[in-house]
């Protein structure tokens, strides 16, 4: 079966549906792990220099969406520039034949994109955690030996959002609709838990800017494609 | 003419339909066709339900040579088209291609190529691909730059393009050598894409791919080593709906 078509109305509840999602976080400061918060607070920092660098009206309406979101605490390029040493080299270590820890992975892709570095393991380790969350729509604690089977847990929030974030970045660098497609999947997850399980365990404002860089870039395309009126 | 080397395994699915409409009108008959079992009323993937047969069936338009194959008709089942030609066929129980009763028929038959038209989303996993025969599917893209799932959508959206790629399909996604591939133009109505105009360009390339193999007694290929390009999901329903909902002419046939 394939998917319906239900025209311009489809793309307007998407946009109600995600902006009614964000209105409902809770921005407050100092929620979920620090060094999450600090990789999400770099990682809204380089969406909004991209899109700035897209056109100053996308760069625009990104700094709006996110002004409704409470400063981070932090002062974000310092915090960011420290914690990013120790991570960016270390997707070397990541190998086929070895266990792979899902939150350092995700944590080293997003440093490693944040650095700048066009390195062929950040595309080829995305590509391969894509290929199994399309496959399983699950993100899994590890994956043993092979990156096929996951094991642990499949139910960790935070990796979720760091996996949006990651794709957020690099479709916001390489304009690859297929981090696109995959990005809007996991919001959707992201946006269909239980309040339950997202409230306290991760940052929520970092939560919030990945949503609103989604949105801005399903905006984007949409006005490259002559449907900005979809979304007025 | 009949092709004594060459049998098809079809679902009834629109692209099945279209398949065997355009070898009918171009005068190439299968040797033989297996048709994958009956769904009992259950829409399966690929196939279409009556509630949306009026939302598919547009007024093609467009350069002929291009979507030539597009024009079939989308409500004549596959027993009736195999019918109306008396090409021999048997009908057997299970959906799936791997099941290993349909296994072993693929076994035991005579010709040693098979057109490859199951279900969507059906994976041909080792037990079929050692049976000795080669699979001849038409992929929904252009190869080796779109592989993998729902790739017209995408490449809409990267090219304003369509694509078919012919190829003999290998334990690797769509990665066999390619037979012949082809772009083409965005249809004017692209709510049809799926049912219409995705399986008339699939259509299109067989055609070309058989017309080739007649011509030359062999299977000559436009790019044996398929390597390399981007691996596709799914398309978001989201993006399907830009690309469906986006205005412009592309590309001509290529």
């Amino acid at each position: 079966m394939y998917t319906p078509f239900y025209g311009e109305e489809f793309l307007r509840a998407y946009h109600a549906s995600r902006t009614s999602f964000m209105g409902r976080l809770e921005l407050v400061e100092q929620r979920g792990e620090q060094i999450d918060r600090m990789l999400l607070a770099g990682c809204l920092v380089s969406l909004e220099r991209k899109f700035n660098a897209a056109s100053s009206k996308a760069g625009a309406r990104f700094r709006e969406l996110m002004k409704q979101r409470s400063a981070t605490g932090v002062g974000v390029e310092e915090a960011v520039n420290a914690t990013l040493a120790g991570f960016a080299d270390s997707l070397a270590g990541f190998a086929m034949d070895r266990t792979v820890t899902t939150l350092a992975l995700m944590h080293g892709l997003i440093s490693a994109q944040l650095k700048d570095v066009e390195a062929d393991d950040v595309r080829i380790w995305l590509d391969r955690l894509i290929q199994r969350f399309e496959v399983t729509k699950k993100v899994y604690q590890t994956y043993l030996p092979g990156f096929r089977k996951g094991e642990g847990p499949s139910t960790i929030i935070r990796l979720y959002l760091l996996f949006a974030a990651a794709l957020c970045v690099q479709y916001v660098r390489s304009h690859n609709v297929k981090y696109l497609s995959t990005l809007l999947k996991v919001c959707d997850l992201l946006c269909s838990v239980p309040e339950i399980v997202v409230k306290g365990h991760i940052p929520e404002d970092g939560l919030f800017g990945v949503l609103a860089a989604e949105v801005m870039s399903v905006e984007l395309l949409a006005e490259e494609k002559g449907l900005a009126h979809a979304f007025s | 003419m009949r092709l004594a080397d060459v049998g098809m395994i079809a679902a009834d699915t629109s692209r099945s339909r279209a398949y065997l409409q355009a070898l009918v009108r171009n005068n190439f008959l299968p040797n033989y066709v297996l048709v994958l079992g009956s769904t009992d009323g259950k829409i399966m993937p690929g196939q279409i339900g009556e509630s949306q047969r009026d939302l598919v069936t547009p007024e093609i338009s467009g350069p002929d040579g291009c979507w030539s194959e597009a024009r079939f008709d989308l409500t004549k089942s596959i027993i009736g088209s195999l019918a109306d030609v008396n090409v021999p066929y048997d009908a057997c129980a299970s959906q799936d291609i791997n099941d290993p009763s349909v296994v072993e028929e693929i076994r035991r038959r005579p010709e040693s190529v098979f057109i490859y038209s199951g279900f969507g989303g059906s994976l041909l996993r080792k037990g079929v691909l050692e049976t000795g025969k080669r699979f001849l599917h038409v992929h929904g893209g252009y190869l080796p730059a779109f592989k993998g799932s729902t790739t017209n959508y995408y490449s809409l959206l990267t090219e304003n393009a369509l694509g078919a790629s012919s190829l003999f399909l290998t334990s690797d996604i769509d990665s066999g050598p390619v037979l012949v591939r082809r772009k083409f133009p965005p249809p004017e109505d692209r709510r049809a894409i799926d049912h219409i105009y995705d399986s008339g360009a699939r259509a299109k390339v067989l055609i070309e791919t058989i017309r080739n193999y007649v011509k030359c007694g062999d299977w000559e290929f436009e790019l044996p080593n398929n390597i390399g390009g981007e691996t596709y999901y799914i398309i978001h329903p989201v993006l399907k709906h830009i690309a469906i909902l986006e205005k412009g002419c592309g590309a001509q046939c290529e």
